[in-house]
């Protein structure tokens, strides 16, 4: 991704700090022109449910890749259980069925004041409304000897779905007979928190048929993570968890499951609790709000976006909007289902806009299975609305009861394919 | 009954959820067509996808639909995710999303491919 | 005749290898689906009605097997030997139409026993016969006269002769009840015998009827069934 000229986002910053009091209105007769900088989860629902519902409005998405690959269901693409194309995907229907307009370029500016985007080729896209959703960006750099070479061969990270998950799915499926696959879990906040336990699992599953003397070691700087119920009990009817010979391993933090340093040359994992070697290191990285957002000068001190939890309007800069992984939402994870149910509010928030309507009053979801094997899934769900605060909260929800019913997990793992075909196609389709 | 019937709470050590729920409940509730596009995610755009999990809504009797949000929030029918999800919503809401879904169009049946 | 036998001695061979066949594993020969009635327990519906339960059938057929939705259909009422032997179809693939189609149904029933499945089939058999799903019809005399006397042209004894003269099933213990199922329901499962996608049908016997009806046919009687019961 090009660097993106400070000039331009500092004018724009600063000239776009004036009027962030109160929602603006669209102004009479202007084109209602939103702009979608990300092709993503968040950005490619955002654009066709705008676009479904508010037919006067011109869309256009900005994206840098024309393929998008789900992360969803990327770990069953790793450990051979599923192909590539199931998670492939492009904007081809949004043009063809939505009308929305897309251009595949990088955006080196925006200029808040002007309200215009400008893309590597020179062009400047002019906008009423932009909406930002630019996912999150790997911080390579502090994991201590890590970079970026190792990250696109030795140590890849999977964390973006694509070539980094042929990458691993090659050295998963190659591993030797009784080899070790080392995980290094990321900490709070992170894009998809079950993903790194999911991984594992799937792992651990596939040892379980084809490498039994094989494992999986989880290098945690965390003490606890998602689903902790649901997934430790899965793992210890199935991989002899807590065993001698247990298939995965969890070092959380408190017994020395932080990592210190990592040597690709080595292919070493440096922590409290001793240095672990692996044939395969997974290195997830601590993340932050995608490089773009943090660039135009949409993030705080925290290094993800502020934003006004009820209608996801930047707090930093006027007539713009953040969602999915990139913006602080209370208490909704990191997930493509929130990201998309964030682009669907945000739809109704534009309508409301447009027709003179008072906001909405609004209502998200979450739900997320996660595979503990390829026929035992467990899930989390909620609902989330706006407290009197402002914040987002839950109002309802939980992960799967752990009970001896023999078909709750069988259950559950037939429904994380079909809701990941039905999730897609919400988005893609 | 209005208000939120709070059942359940999110099991990750926070408590939020008991905390939100008295602001909401006496204000305006969110749309049919919001909440509903939400189940959207699962039961496809509008409703309308066809797989054995997640059964289409689209064109769905309402009475059917608000019967089994209750029976889901009841736990007089077993659910899995939806056990969790109904228990956010009112009865109102219930009838609101189930007659969104009513009005709209059915998928017809799927053609005979292998997926 | 039989239409089977018919089939069978004229060597004709319906669901010749097309995109629908399905990927199952081969259906009962004709042998081993008289051991499987032989050797099926006697139901213990008590029992059964706990499983419907526990199992999570209740969750999409229903609290007492009347369809909830437009992809489960009612096992309400169904004839206790042909559930038995479908729940088995799918626990051994035998009934396995693709990923998004029957994969939950084969997911479910694997850890079931076969007393289990006995016991869910009698409970299901003694529950009320689902209401008609749609209004009587009016059948065409021509597709009338499939139900109650066949078409020698083409080799196809009457519907009636096997699923009885109201639809409530008739003398084979693999022969479905049909009075009452929804429309679409009945059309989709023709339509999948049809192009093969279905093939638990022993000896083709299905896939050979439904690939001898038209598609409209297919709905006519789809309809008529549908419109049956009290």
């Amino acid at each position: 991704m090009t660097r993106i000229s400070r000039r331009n986002l500092i004018a724009g910053a600063l000239a776009g700090s004036a009027s962030l009091s109160a929602p603006m209105l669209w102004a009479q007769g202007a084109a209602h022109r939103v702009v979608i900088l990300g092709g993503g989860i968040g950005g490619a629902t955002a654009a066709k449910y705008i676009r479904m519902i508010n037919p006067e409005a011109e869309v256009t998405i900005i994206e840098r890749d024309r393929t998008y690959y789900t992360c969803p269901r990327s770990n069953d693409v790793i450990t051979g259980v599923l192909d590539l194309d199931t998670i492939t995907f492009d904007l081809s229907s949004h043009r063809n069925n939505y009308g929305v307009k897309t251009i595949y370029d990088e955006v080196v500016g925006v200029d808040f004041d002007a309200h215009l985007v400008r893309t590597a080729d020179g062009s400047d896209v002019p906008y009423d409304r932009l909406i930002v959703s630019p996912g999150v960006d790997l911080m390579i750099d502090q994991v201590e000897g890590h970079s970026h070479q190792a990250a696109e061969t030795v140590m890849p990270h999977g964390w973006k779905a694509g070539p980094q998950t042929m990458n691993l799915r090659r050295q998963f499926l190659n591993l030797r007979p009784g080899g070790t696959v080392v995980i290094v879990a990321p900490p709070n906040p992170f894009r998809c928190p079950p993903g790194p336990y999911e991984r594992a699992s799937m792992m651990a599953d596939h040892f379980r048929h084809h490498n039994p003397t094989a494992k999986v070691i989880i290098l945690d700087p965390k003490n606890k993570f998602t689903k902790q119920g649901p997934f430790t009990k899965g793992w210890e009817r199935l991989y002899g968890y807590g065993t001698e010979n247990a298939l995965l391993e969890w070092v959380p933090e408190e017994q020395g499951g932080g990592v210190i340093s990592v040597d690709p040359e080595t292919m070493s994992v440096e922590t409290a609790a001793g240095t672990f070697k692996g044939d395969l290191v997974n290195v997830i990285p601590p993340m932050q709000a995608g490089r773009l957002a943090k660039a135009l000068g949409l993030t705080n001190e925290t290094n993800w976006c502020p934003v006004d939890q009820a209608t996801f309007a930047s707090t930093l800069a006027p007539d713009v909007h953040v969602i999915g992984d990139s913006c602080i939402a209370g208490a909704m994870p990191k997930s493509g289902y929130a990201a998309n149910s964030q682009a669907k509010m945000l739809a109704h928030v534009i309508r409301s806009e447009l027709q003179g309507q008072p906001l909405p009053v609004p209502s998200f979801a979450n739900a997320c299975y996660s595979l503990v094997a390829e026929d035992y899934g467990v899930s989390i769900a909620a609902i989330y609305a706006v407290n009197e605060e402002g914040k987002i909260v839950s109002t309802a929800g939980g992960v799967s009861a752990i009970d001896d019913k023999p078909n709750r997990p069988v259950l559950e793992a037939v429904y994380q394919k079909n809701w990941h075909r039905t999730f897609a196609a919400d988005v893609f389709s | 009954m209005k208000g939120l019937k709070m059942t359940r709470f999110l099991t990750l050590g926070t408590a939020l959820a008991a905390l939100a729920a008295p602001a909401l409940a006496e204000e305006r509730r969110p749309t049919g067509e919001l909440i509903a596009m939400n189940c959207g995610t699962c039961h496809g755009t509008y409703g309308r996808a066809f797989n054995d999990s997640m059964p289409p809504l689209a064109g769905m009797n309402p009475d059917k639909l608000v019967n089994a949000m209750i029976a889901f929030r009841d736990d007089t029918r077993p659910g899995t995710i939806m056990s969790r999800l109904a228990p956010a919503f009112t009865e109102e809401d219930y009838r609101a999303i189930a007659e969104y879904f009513a009005a709209q169009e059915p998928i017809p049946y799927p053609p005979e491919e292998s997926e | 005749m039989k239409p089977i036998v018919i089939a069978l001695a004229l060597g004709l061979t319906a669901g010749a290898a097309t995109a629908g066949e399905s990927a199952a594993e081969p259906a009962l020969g004709t042998g081993e689906l008289a051991r499987l009635f032989a050797e099926m327990p006697p139901g213990d519906a008590e029992n059964g009605a706990a499983l419907h339960q526990e199992y999570w059938c209740s969750s999409c057929h229903g609290p007492s097997g009347a369809a909830q939705s437009r992809n489960y259909p009612s096992v309400a009422g169904q004839v206790e030997s042909y559930t038995y032997k479908v729940l088995q179809d799918y626990r051994a693939h035998r009934r396995s139409e693709g990923d998004g189609r029957s994969a939950l149904m084969v997911a479910s029933v694997q850890k079931l026993t076969n007393q289990e499945l006995a016991d869910l089939a009698a409970y299901y058999a003694s529950q009320p016969r689902p209401a008609p799903s749609g209004p009587k019809a009016k059948l065409s005399e021509a597709t009338l006269a499939l139900i109650t006397k066949g078409d020698p042209q083409r080799l196809l004894t009457p519907c009636a002769s096997c699923h009885g003269a109201d639809g409530a099933a008739g003398v084979r213990p693999e022969t479905p009840a049909l009075a009452g199922l929804e429309a679409e329901y009945l059309e989709h499962t023709l339509l999948q015998y049809r192009s093969g996608a279905r093939a638990n049908d022993t000896a083709k016997g299905m896939r050979f009827f439904a690939q001898q009806l038209t598609e409209a046919e297919i709905k006519e009687l789809a309809a008529y069934y549908a419109g049956l019961g009290e």
